[in-house]
């Protein structure tokens, strides 16, 4: 896989990612790298989901709570706000009808390529 | 929670003063960079925690090391889309400040046009000076406010200066 067609899609799915973890509950920064860079075709890193979560609070998707940590600075905790529930679902069922659309055309050209 | 010693808080300072810099020259604006040196701050000291042994300048080193490099940061925000030109929740710096300074001579330029009026009425000159101050204010906030129409002051500055040209044009076309 080269390392450009893996970073564009990445790109391009880190905010689905993220907006599905915060679906399940809501996560501090550090967690939601770790869960993210054990997806291993992704590998996304602080530096790519940093910025996505200012983003998205910066747009209101998500809401920051601050709160005391036991090994360091306070905790900065994210959750889905009820716009960010409106956007991943919207997202999500983009990313099926994509994920579909590929997969069969996958699938066709394959098929087409057995029969002579 | 227990404070890290001097030098190791200095070497994680470093690091994030340095993705600070990286992302700071790319216009982002200071709450947002404050968001992200505050999560990363969080998992360097979670990263030491997470480690075995003492803490000391090294091993925080070490930890920033597995660590992307600020270019990463800057590069990333390079290709977030949309936050190049507009950085995340606010606007940058440079249209941050415009947007007042627009507002400011939209409102200035009518002022001192009203007065050059009055005074001119009151001299008996024709009020062309006056005029020209007036539609020449009007015209830079105009331009100012649409390069800082990102911001709150910026579209103030570009309703409030195109509302008094079209004044002007009435006043101008009645007369």
């Amino acid at each position: 896989m080269s390392h450009a067609w893996t970073s564009q899609m990445r790109k391009g799915v880190v905010e689905l990612c993220v907006l599905t973890l915060l679906d399940e509950t809501e996560h501090y920064g550090y967690q939601i790298v770790q869960r993210l860079q054990a997806i291993g075709p992704l590998a996304l890193s602080e530096s790519t989901v940093y910025p996505v979560l200012a983003r998205l609070a910066g747009d209101g998707a998500i809401a920051v709570r601050v709160e005391p940590s036991p090994s360091g600075p306070p905790r900065r905790w994210y959750r889905l706000t009820a716009e960010g529930r409106e956007q991943l679902r919207l997202m999500t069922n983009d990313w099926h009808e994509l994920a579909r659309g590929v997969t069969d055309l996958i699938k066709q050209t394959r098929t087409a390529r057995r029969t002579p | 929670m227990t404070p890290l010693p001097a030098d190791v808080a200095e070497v994680i300072d470093g690091y994030c003063r340095a993705v600070d810099a990286a992302i700071g020259e790319r216009g982002v604006d200071h709450a947002t960079r404050a968001q992200i040196a505050d999560d990363l701050r969080g998992q360097v000291h979670e990263m030491l925690a997470a480690s075995p042994g003492t803490i000391d300048a090294a091993k925080a080193r070490t930890v920033i090391a597995r660590l992307d490099a600020p270019a990463d940061y800057a590069r990333q925000w390079a290709r977030e889309p949309g936050v190049a030109a507009a950085p995340i929740g606010a606007a940058d710096t440079r249209s941050g400040a415009l947007g007042p300074v627009a507002l400011g001579v939209s409102i200035g330029g009518f002022v001192i046009a009203m007065i050059a009026v009055l005074v001119g009425h009151a001299r008996g000159a024709p009020p062309d000076i006056a005029g020209m101050i007036y539609l020449g204010t009007q015209l830079i906030a105009f331009v100012c406010g649409l390069s800082a129409r990102r911001t709150p002051s910026g579209r103030a500055a570009l309703i409030c200066s195109a509302i008094l040209s079209l004044l002007l044009l009435i006043l101008v076309v009645n007369t």
